[in-house]
């Protein structure tokens, strides 16, 4: 028998920063390397993942229809187009979070991981209950934030709701740095991010043209080896299966500049 | 002073499931089709892709070539037409055509038969809806009848009906007619780009061609099994019969004609 996979929820408390990109390019990234995965929309209401992964025409049940009995695990998964071994459980779109219980995803994800290596769970915004649901059957959570001030309070206090919940050592994501602006002093210092949400960095995600162009075609980054972020979010997955990965080498640069700055800082004041 | 027992809600609630003759009640709809739902075998499983329709471009056939439409009575014609209640038993449609003609013209597996949903226990004879405006993201409209869209059906948002659906804008989003069984529904829209196209337990997308789609009106129907989309011309409309617009799903004698 094999051994069961494990349920890694993606979530971030605030809106719009890259749960469902990074979800998608994590995803699309570990069945690349050769493992089973299922991503999973918790997105009740608002699905966007099945629109990123391109599979929206395929849809036939959703993790509604599942919770509620009309169909089995089985038959809503949708096979990835491109890759063997992915697989997608899309969220209805004409229902709300209220439709699906912390119980019920519970059973959808343990039974999930009795097939898959990797069950990917992307959460809705907030706190309330699609977040709950989100994380209630996983085992591991990848926080993403972006360099902003109010992200950055967002994940902190999802932390802190996870922490509270159990969940062991939370990953963080930070999604769209822009380098210029990081060099010129402009975007929140990633050093400073780290040190506000004392948590492991599991990757650094760079503003990228490429991820807007890949979610709008339904392609996610990852397939493409010119994208930045698209190497940045498979260096993530490795990371993910244990795998110790060198962070990209404009954040080196980074990190370097930014002590450099710290230094000038000192001298100067 | 007693609570309430069982047997005394069960009284009250009774006279309201069915006195709320032909509104339609979400709780006991759902129910039913869950009921429905659980009695099907249906075997769609992510091995087996959502099949893509097959769309004929350009000119249509003439309605000399063109047979007339399967179930349905020629326009003019006297007719006796039986239709029966929808049938939800759980059996395989008819004309099924797997792998038929290359290969994107495929069926669902043989007994799969995993969309059918229930829209109104009474079934009672009703009027098209008639819904104004765009039907957006997250919203569905289900009718026991046909159903006309004065607008778009944008992506995201479901239109499903008994009977037919017609749509006096562009569809993009899912429709699907003949919901509770009738695989002799029609989806006809001023321009037809679906998300999905559902007619009875048929499911079908969009091909992935380049070029999109088409700038006239088409109509979907299943044909030998399979979903297929046809420009729409007056001639087609007529051979869809005049009765056919009535939802009535007990059987009927229609006299027309001189
Ligand atoms: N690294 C990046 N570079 C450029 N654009 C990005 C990047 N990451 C995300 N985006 C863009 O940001 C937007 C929001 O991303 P996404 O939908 O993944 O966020 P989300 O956290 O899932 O949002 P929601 O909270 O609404 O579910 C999208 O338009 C996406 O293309
Ligand atoms: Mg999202």
């Amino acid at each position: 028998m094999r051994q069961p996979g494990q349920v890694i929820v993606i979530t971030s408390g605030k809106g719009g920063v890259g749960k469902t990109t990074a979800t998608a390019n994590i995803g699309t990234a570990l069945a690349l390397l050769g493992h089973r995965v299922a991503l999973v929309d918790a997105d009740i209401g608002l699905r966007n993942l099945d629109v990123v992964m391109g599979l929206e025409n395929r849809i036939v049940y959703d993790l509604v229809d599942v919770v509620e009995g009309f169909a089995r695990v089985r038959q809503a998964l949708i096979k990835d187009k491109r890759f063997e071994g992915l697989y997608l459980l899309p969220a209805a779109q004409t229902r709300d979070k209220s439709a699906v219980s912390p119980l019920q995803m519970k059973s959808v994800c343990d039974e999930l991981k009795a097939d898959f290596d990797f069950v990917i769970v992307d959460s809705p915004a907030g706190i309330e209950q699609g977040f709950r649901n989100a994380i209630a059957g996983a085992e591991r959570a990848v926080i993403v934030t972006t360099p902003e001030v109010a992200a950055v309070r967002d994940a902190d206090r999802i932390i802190g709701l996870l922490e509270a919940d159990g969940m062991a050592e939370p990953q963080l994501i930070l999604n769209r740095i822009r380098h210029q602006m990081v060099r010129r002093g402009d975007m929140m210092d990633i050093d400073d991010v780290i040190e506000i949400l004392a948590i492991d960095l599991l990757g650094i995600v760079p503003e990228d043209e490429a991820i807007i162009v890949s979610t709008n075609r339904g392609d996610p980054a990852v397939t493409s080896s010119a994208s930045r972020a698209g190497l940045a979010f498979k260096n993530i997955a490795r990371r993910l299966r244990g795998e110790v990965v060198p962070f990209l080498q404009l954040d080196e640069a980074r990190g370097l500049l930014a002590r450099l700055s710290r230094i000038m800082k000192l001298s100067s004041g | 002073m007693r609570a309430v027992g069982t047997s005394d809600r069960a009284r009250r609630t009774g006279p309201a499931r069915t006195g709320g003759k032909g509104r339609e009640e979400p709780e006991i709809l759902e129910g039913l089709a869950r009921d429905i739902v659980s009695r099907l075998s249906a075997t769609l499983f992510a091995e087996d892709d959502v099949p893509v329709f097959a769309r004929t471009r350009g000119e249509p056939a003439t309605e000399a070539e063109e047979p007339p439409l399967a179930g349905r009575p020629r326009a003019g014609e006297d007719v006796v037409t039986r239709r029966e209640r929808p049938d939800l038993s759980g059996e395989t449609p008819p004309a099924r055509a797997a792998g038929r003609e290359s290969g994107f013209r495929r069926d669902l597996p043989a007994g799969g038969r995993p969309v059918l949903r229930a829209l109104d226990p009474a079934g009672t004879d009703r009027p098209a809806l008639l819904v104004r405006g765009t039907v957006r993201s997250g919203r569905q409209v289900r009718h026991n009848g046909d159903i006309v869209v004065l607008g778009d059906v944008n992506p995201g948002a479901q239109v499903v009906a008994a009977r037919d659906i017609v749509v006096m804008g562009t569809l993009r989003g899912m429709a699907h007619a003949g919901a509770t069984g009738d695989h002799t529904a029609v989806v006809a829209a001023f321009r037809l780009c679906p998300t999905q196209l559902r007619i009875a337990s048929y499911v079908a997308r969009p091909p992935e061609e380049p070029g999109g789609h088409p700038e006239y009106p088409e109509l979907a129907l299943v044909r030998d099994g399979v979903v297929v989309v046809r420009p729409l011309t007056t001639g087609m409309l007529s051979r869809l019969g005049p009765d056919s617009l009535s939802s009535d799903p007990v059987s009927s004698t229609i006299r027309r004609g001189p």
